[in-house]
């Protein structure tokens, strides 16, 4: 057997999600550490160079100061250009930075609008598509991004919404949101890091009101255990388990929906969610790649695919299944040229 | 809709792919932002863990190795040219804090001071699953123990052509090496690993 093969799979190379999450934290540390030494060494050169002089002056090392909202206005863009009246974006997969350096990165097909912009706030309404925001923390303003089924509000973090009429998805990478909404579960969400929610109009409700915003027609209330109100409540126990810490534990009810409601639309949504949660907690990489087949094959919701797909072709490639991997990244790419750095590590060397 | 201060004005948009949203990310993180910081650590820290365990030949010295490296990253940022350029750049420093480890622990083997961290002859050779042959153990631990024997710099080479998969033009860029150097590094590791393990080089 040749050496390379034979050394290759002895070291585990994998990061998982808590070893990242210790990781940074070990460097955050050493980085305090390293510039509280240096704070102490330039108070030192400090005192030692004015010590003649009878004065006594400490550094305190480099000091951002903060933005104040007296100071602010309205937020421009980072080069000082004022913001368009009404539509930020339609369409353009580009970009923005704004002046506070904050980044708002919209995908193809996303409609994002300024509601408001004053040294206060700063409101947007996302109707359809995806961005990431990505907002600077301690700032004057408050961000809100009003979507069809909630409303998303932040300090200082990192998130994305997908949004549509009847499904919105607001994942959160850093900092801490707030989702509120009548759809949200008890009308309001705290997210944190690592933390996702998915909104969905529900399809059965009893006796809706005409003519209540964003339901259309009258409905009969659901039997308690017909289907549909089942995979609510099973996807809601999901996400509580989730965001409660007891990942482990929403398997079962994600299970549940994917062998007895496969008919369901949302049966893809937990077999996503599943994969999720076998590949980023329980490190399960055989079933987590089998899961996200699964969901692929169930018509997931297009705005969900991209990340199936890669991270199927992320699995494919750690089991040793590299040919795969590459197939299904070019395949994907090749439909999607727009997602082609993503994919690119992925797609082998030819 | 309420009417929006400042009449408005073309959109101008700053940067228009990932590439430049890192970039943009590298720029904030060299003014101090931790959240920048954080966000160019996750984009990059699968990377380096890797190519550090796989070069260290053991995950945990692997992982401090790049806990290292990205601090050192972090502190020197002023001293990166193109902001786009931060997954090389920190490869670089990366390799170079394993290199200096891997040399330091060839050089306390050969003069017999303080305590042997680098896996050789002598330890349990299995798979990360903790699976193993004897046979394979075996092939593993006289694998490992034809690594050790090399001199650092062809170590190295070969560790990122074969199990970081990465071309010979990278390698001679992460090692500061010229590109003959690092061909020939590859090349005396190859024929040292067939020699020794009776493999087809």
């Amino acid at each position: 057997m040749k050496p390379e093969r034979l050394l290759a799979p002895e070291v585990d190379a994998r990061l998982s999600p808590p070893e990242r999450e210790a990781l940074w934290v070990g460097i955050e540390a050493t980085l305090d550490e390293h510039a509280a030494k240096r704070a102490k060494l330039r108070s030192v050169a400090a005192v030692a160079s004015l010590a003649a002089c009878g004065v006594l002056i400490f550094a305190l090392g480099r000091i951002k100061p903060a933005p104040t909202a007296a100071a602010a206005g309205p937020l421009h863009l980072q080069d000082g250009a004022s913001l368009p009246s009404a539509e930020l974006v339609r369409g353009a997969a580009a970009a923005v930075v704004f002046e506070d350096r904050s980044v708002f990165r919209p995908e193809p097909g996303a409609r994002v609008e300024i509601l408001d912009n004053s040294a206060q706030r700063f409101a947007l309404k996302q109707s359809a598509g995806k961005a990431l925001y990505l907002v600077t923390p301690d700032g004057p303003r408050r961000w809100t991004v009003d979507t069809p089924l909630g409303t998303v509000e932040v300090v200082g973090t990192e998130f994305s919404v997908d949004a549509s009429a009847n499904h919105v998805r607001v994942e959160v990478n850093h900092g801490v949101v707030i989702v509120r909404g009548d759809w949200v579960p008890e009308h309001a969400a705290r997210l944190e890091a690592g933390d996702h929610l998915d909104i969905e109009r529900p399809k059965a409700e009893t006796a809706p009101t005409v003519g209540a915003p964003g339901v259309s027609g009258l409905r009969p209330a659901p039997a308690v255990d017909s289907g549909p109100a089942r995979v609510s409540e099973l996807l809601m126990l999901a996400d509580d388990l989730r965001r409660t810490g007891r990942a482990v534990e929403a398997v079962a009810p994600l299970e549940q929906i994917i062998s007895k409601h496969v008919q369901d639309p949302r049966a893809a949504l937990a077999a996503f969610t599943l994969g999720r949660i076998q590949m980023d907690v329980l490190d399960q990489p055989k079933e987590a790649e089998r899961t996200f087949e699964k969901a692929l094959s169930m018509q997931l919701d297009a705005a969900l695919q991209e990340d199936a797909t890669w991270r199927r072709a992320r699995l494919l490639n750690e089991l040793g299944r590299t040919e795969e991997a590459a197939a299904l990244a070019r395949s994907f790419v090749q439909k999607h040229p727009g997602t082609a750095v993503r994919f690119e590590p992925l797609m082998g060397r030819r | 809709m309420r009417p929006v201060p400042n009449a408005s004005s073309p959109l101008r948009i700053v940067s228009t792919n990932d590439a430049e949203l890192g970039a943009s990310f590298v720029a904030r993180a060299r003014a101090g932002e931790r959240a920048a910081m954080q966000y160019v650590y996750d984009a990059h820290a699968s990377y380096v863990v890797g190519m550090c365990a796989r070069l260290m030949r053991d995950r945990e010295r692997g992982m401090d190795a790049a806990q290292e490296a990205f601090v050192t990253a972090f502190e020197k940022l002023r001293d990166l040219r193109d902001d786009s350029a931060f997954r090389p750049w920190i490869a670089q420093i990366a390799v170079r804090i394993c290199r200096s480890q891997l040399q330091r622990d060839r050089m306390f083997r050969v003069v017999g001071w303080g305590k042997d961290q680098d896996p050789g002859a002598d330890a349990t050779s299995t798979l990360a699953d903790g699976s193993a042959s004897p046979e394979t153990a075996s092939d593993l631990r006289q694998a490992n123990a034809v690594l050790r024997s090399l001199p650092t710099h062809a170590r190295v080479a070969w560790t990122l052509k074969h199990l970081q998969d990465e071309p010979l033009v990278r390698i001679a860029t992460l090692t500061g090496r010229s590109l003959a150097s690092v061909k020939r590094d590859v090349e005396h590791a190859e024929h040292e690993l067939a020699r020794q393990m009776g493999a087809a080089p």
